[in-house]
């Protein structure tokens, strides 16, 4: 059974925004993938239909059948890692190989705070 | 490995081709309306200063009557003669606007200062003889055009908008979802950076009573076809009460709306609320300051309430219908007094939590902060106005 | 709670597999192919119609069909040019058109679905009326249904103390979706009137 995977150096997931995130994509595949390339997004997850942006794509040329790839990725400034009672935004590193859809995925932290920002909910004043 | 690749999910593609279609159909309905109705006699009227009087023999004069289906129309038909250039011309044409409308004794009246067989004055266009008019004066049936122009104008925004939100979607209509080049999805207003904002009401009062004028015209339009028949079929002494039944909670809604639309005409006397933002963008953990200015006529309020409230807002689809869900998740009381003095303006200061969440927006959920501003009003409706604004990262963050 | 730990956020409602009664996966898709693969899921809204419909997208790639499908929401009465591209562009006998919402088309537009794709394998579309083409199964709700919808999201211990699924599924008319967001509601603490909110005030981002 093949596997791809994403891992950051030293298994760091919490960054601050602009931050560069460096870190390693492996993979060892059943079938030759066309494409393998390294996605950096956030999606929102909660009541509302999902939201999803990739901010940075980083393509690996030339994929073999196994390897091991180092990564490089500067983060933007926003938006923050963020959980209220209908949203939560969620930052991730995904590795895709095509054909096939296969995938590996972290979830990271971006906030100047290095955690996720939680919003309560809060009865107005006055 | 994961399932599916989560980076590769799209967003909600918006309808914007069948809106733009929908906004179409309404500004090119008023356009046709106003052009016929107003714009065109406009126009003759003004060609026509330059027409040539001449004296011209009525041969026969009435009003023309014109039955519909709910109601008759009346028109002025005077059939006339004249002469120009050796040639005799005959028209029936009394004004620049045609056709027929109701009211038949101001017709009467006009018919009447034409009798067959009396000479009067008309006007001709020299280098078209064929066309004249008995009167050339402009009429207030041209304003009967003006209505059609609120549908032009929900058109012509709706156009608009359908274009602005058709261009969001081919900007992301590239193989991946990407993100927006502004890191939360949102510019700053102009002018902001460091200078103060006055800042603009999400919806006017003008606006809201456009809008609710708008809905309650169309909704009670609609509404007056059915309860029209079901009034007649009341007084014939043949009721139908099944449809007299199924009317009655559209009717409720269509007095609603009328209720809606009375209100907000009173509000268009309240007094205005100035509100004034520095700096015009505001970041985490910094101080902003607030001025407020009631005007002259922020005699009435009796209390105001100012309160920079931050919420989650995130969109779903129901079905086919698009909802959307608030939560309030920031609260700041910036001005609640009921102090004569401090109503009419003043200023505050006050700070943006160091960790505020800054404005985020995505097509389906968002992070917006808001200035709410209530103006009690005892014996009057009260004043209500959300303003948006941006709350930055900070400069600390 | 967090939106992302809500158990009945939008994201985990749309993983939920169909749950069929009646007929077997089997009889259905036998069903489906004696009608030509021309047919309609029928149901009012929130019955489960798209998540059927995403359940035979797998299924008859399994019987080795190739699927194309387009959603369509209120107010599309005809397709736009992307989705027209994504229906008809090199169709065969192997490919099964898809059409969700079909019932939003109007009268030129689903006779231009009806011709086009005769070229293609099948075509298969929800609405919420039947007559459109034969229907090959009507889409029903029950409590048990949803009880059991709520179960596997949440485990039978912690369904036991969220509101009964028949109490449910009768505010909600039927409608399955609307029950489920009302539960996510309940489970993040939402109240229907925000002067009845509760939560410590407290600065934000805390």
């Amino acid at each position: 059974m093949g596997w791809i995977q994403v891992e950051t150096r030293d298994g760091v997931t919490a960054f601050v925004p602009g931050e560069t995130v460096e870190g390693t994509v492996s993979w060892q595949l059943e079938k030759p993938a066309r494409t393998i390339e390294l996605r950096l997004f956030w999606y929102t997850q909660g009541k509302g239909d999902q939201d999803v942006g990739v901010v940075t794509a980083v393509p690996f040329p030339e994929p073999a059948l196994q390897d091991r790839r180092s990564f490089r990725v500067t983060l933007p400034l926003g938006p923050y890692s963020f959980s209220g009672q209908l949203i939560s935004l969620i930052w991730a590193l995904e590795v895709v190989a095509e054909p096939g859809a296969r995938t590996g995925r972290i979830e990271i932290v971006v906030s100047p705070w290095r955690r996720e920002v939680v919003l309560q909910p809060h009865s107005p004043a006055g | 490995m994961t399932a599916q690749p989560l980076s590769n999910r799209r967003g909600g593609s918006f309808p914007a081709g069948c809106l733009l279609l929908f906004f179409a159909v309404f500004f090119l309905t008023g356009l046709a309306a106003f052009y016929f109705a107003t714009l065109r006699p406009v126009m003759s009227y003004l060609a026509a200063r330059s027409w040539q009087e001449t004296t011209c023999t009525v041969l026969s004069s009435q009003v023309g009557t014109h039955p519909g289906s709910d109601s008759t129309t009346y028109s002025v038909d005077v059939v006339y003669t004249y002469s120009f250039g050796g040639r005799a011309f005959q028209s029936d044409r009394y004004g620049f606007l045609g056709g027929s409308s109701s009211g038949r004794t101001g017709k009467e009246e006009i018919v009447a200062r034409y009798p067959p067989g009396t000479r009067v004055p008309c006007w001709i266009d020299p280098a078209h003889p064929e066309q004249a008019v008995l009167s050339r004066e402009p009429s207030a049936e041209w304003l009967i055009g003006l209505v059609p122009l609120v549908f032009m104008l929900v058109g012509a925004a709706g156009i608009l908008w359908s274009l602005r939100m058709s261009r969001r979607v081919r900007a992301t209509a590239s193989a991946l979802p990407l993100a927006p080049a502004e890191p939360f999805g949102l510019l700053a207003p102009p002018a902001a950076a460091g200078g103060s904002l006055e800042l603009k009401p999400e919806a006017t009062p003008w606006g809201k009573l456009l809008g609710l004028t708008f809905l309650a015209l169309f909704w009670n339009g609609i509404i007056s076809v059915f309860v029209w028949q079901a009034s007649v079929g009341w007084r014939a002494g043949r009721p139908d009460g099944c449809l007299t039944l199924f009317l009655v909670p559209f009717v409720l809604v269509g007095l609603g709306l009328i209720y809606a639309v009375i209100r907000q005409l009173l509000i268009l006397f309240n007094p205005r609320l100035h509100l004034t933002l520095s700096p015009g963008t505001l970041a985490a953990g910094q101080t902003g300051y607030l001025q407020w200015s009631l005007g002259s006529r922020g005699g009435g309020v009796k209390r105001l309430t100012i309160i920079l409230e931050g919420r989650e807002e995130a969109q779903y689809r129901r079905g086919t219908s698009t909802y959307t869900d608030k939560s309030v998740f920031a609260t700041l009381t910036l001005v609640d007094t009921r102090q004569e003095l401090e109503i009419p303006s003043g200023s505050t200061s006050f700070a943006v939590p160091p960790d505020g969440m800054p404005s985020f927006t995505a097509p389906h959920n968002k992070i917006r902060w808001a200035v709410k501003a209530h103006c009690d009003i005892p014996g009057w409706p009260d004043s209500e106005d959300e303003y948006e604004v941006l709350v930055r990262p900070g400069g600390g963050a | 709670m967090r939106a992302r730990d809500n158990p009945f956020a939008a994201q985990r409602l749309e993983a939920i597999p169909y749950r069929l009664s009646g007929p077997t996966w089997e009889e259905l898709l036998d069903r489906l192919a004696a009608l030509r693969f021309r047919a309609a899921l029928a149901g009012p809204h929130g019955r489960g119609k798209t998540t059927l419909l995403e359940e035979l997208v797998r299924r008859l790639a399994e019987r080795g069909l190739r699927t194309r499908t387009v959603t369509l929401r209120e107010g599309d009465r005809r397709l736009s040019r992307e989705q027209r591209e994504t229906l008809f562009r090199d169709l065969t006998a192997r490919d099964v058109l898809l059409v969700d919402g079909a019932e939003q088309l109007g009268r030129l537009a689903w006779l231009e679905i009806r011709t086009r794709s005769r070229a293609a394998g099948g075509l298969v579309i929800t609405s919420h009326r039947p007559g459109l083409l034969p229907t090959l199964h009507e889409c029903r709700t029950t409590p048990e249904l949803l009880a059991g919808i709520v179960a596997d999201l949440v485990g039978r211990d912690e369904a036991e103390r969220l509101p009964p699924a028949e109490d449910l599924l009768v505010r909600h008319g039927g409608n399955v979706r609307d029950a489920l967001r009302e539960l996510y509601d309940f489970c993040a603490g939402i109240t229907a009137s925000p002067a009845a909110r509760t939560g410590s005030p407290s600065p934000p981002g805390r």
